[in-house]
């Protein structure tokens, strides 16, 4: 008697289980399919934890490691700052800025990175992810400016 | 001595009379031609607006032929007429919110062509456009 209470409760224990993982897994792809333009943005900018974006023109030296010749790589954590390494006179400099994410519009997503302010874009090239900063034209005259870099892991 | 009093009495009055005339034409001159100022005004702005509504109308008819191209693919026909207008009618006519979205547009039309966007974003663009269109002119509506 005490050992089928015993299965019967083991069983209900599993069904409970069951149910919650099933009712956790719906709210979770529920919550995935909602999140919005700058959660996405934010993910694939920063990834799991931080990601590298290579600038399209790097060369780096295969001497000692901070010798370059050319690029510049951002880095960006989840905790809203980036670090930034460019390339000059040979070697890597180093600086850490924040940064954030707004909505200009439904198709447009902004990226601040310290006092500079970009269109973020992501496409994909030759199979690889492309991050592009963009500076839109404030007239015709004017040329757009696209910074494009590539992910690192790519 | 009242005679007399009766005929300064009488010049005045002519005086008074002859200037309040002279006065009554000036007012009726200015007034004519703030009038004339003020249609020409209007009819000036009334045929620009005219001309921006015509502009408007053919690059409206160009960017939904772009963004709603059947098979999801623009006819460069249409993207060549798109750009000359951009170029050309547009710079007359358009205002700065106009013109921005214009390069938003043409800006995603480069990016289509390039793999970047989709006729879904084109769309989404052409309906800015037309927003800032239908604002424009809105607000540049002549006043009588």
């Amino acid at each position: 008697m005490r050992s089928s209470i015993g299965i019967s409760r083991h069983v209900g224990g599993r069904r409970i289980l069951t149910r919650f993982c099933l009712q956790f897994s719906i709210v979770a792809v529920a919550s995935a399919a909602n999140a919005g333009p700058i959660e996405d943005a934010q993910a694939r900018l920063t990834g799991d934890g931080e990601r590298e974006w290579l600038s399209a023109g790097i060369t780096s030296w295969m001497s000692s490691d901070p010798a370059c010749a050319s690029g510049e790589v951002y880095a960006f954590k989840p905790d809203g700052t980036v670090t930034i390494r460019i390339c000059m006179d040979s070697t890597w400099k180093k600086r850490s800025e924040k940064w954030s994410l707004n909505q200009d519009n439904p198709l447009d997503i902004r990226v601040t990175i310290g006092a500079d302010s970009y269109l973020l874009l992501f496409a994909t090239a030759e199979q690889q992810q492309q991050m592009i900063l963009r500076t839109l034209a404030d007239s015709k005259v004017n040329p757009t400016v696209d910074r494009e870099f590539y992910l690192s892991e790519d | 001595m009242e005679d007399r009093h009766k005929w300064y009495w009488d010049l005045g009055l002519k005086i008074v009379g002859s200037l309040l005339t002279v006065v009554a034409i000036l007012v009726g001159v200015w007034q004519f031609n703030i009038g004339e100022e003020r249609k020409a005004v209007y009819e000036h702005a009334s045929a620009l607006w005219l001309k921006r509504l015509e502009t408007y109308s053919n690059v409206a008819k160009l960017a939904g032929s772009i963004a709603a191209a059947p098979g999801g693919q623009p006819a460069q026909a249409d993207i060549d007429a798109f750009l000359a207008a951009y170029w050309g009618d547009m710079i007359l006519v358009e205002d700065a919110e106009v013109e921005r979205t214009m390069i938003a547009f043409r800006t995603e039309i480069e990016d289509f062509k390039r793999g970047r966007s989709s006729t879904d974003r084109l769309k989404q663009r052409a309906d800015q456009l037309m927003k800032a269109f239908r604002e424009s002119m809105k607000a540049r509506e002549p006043q009588p």
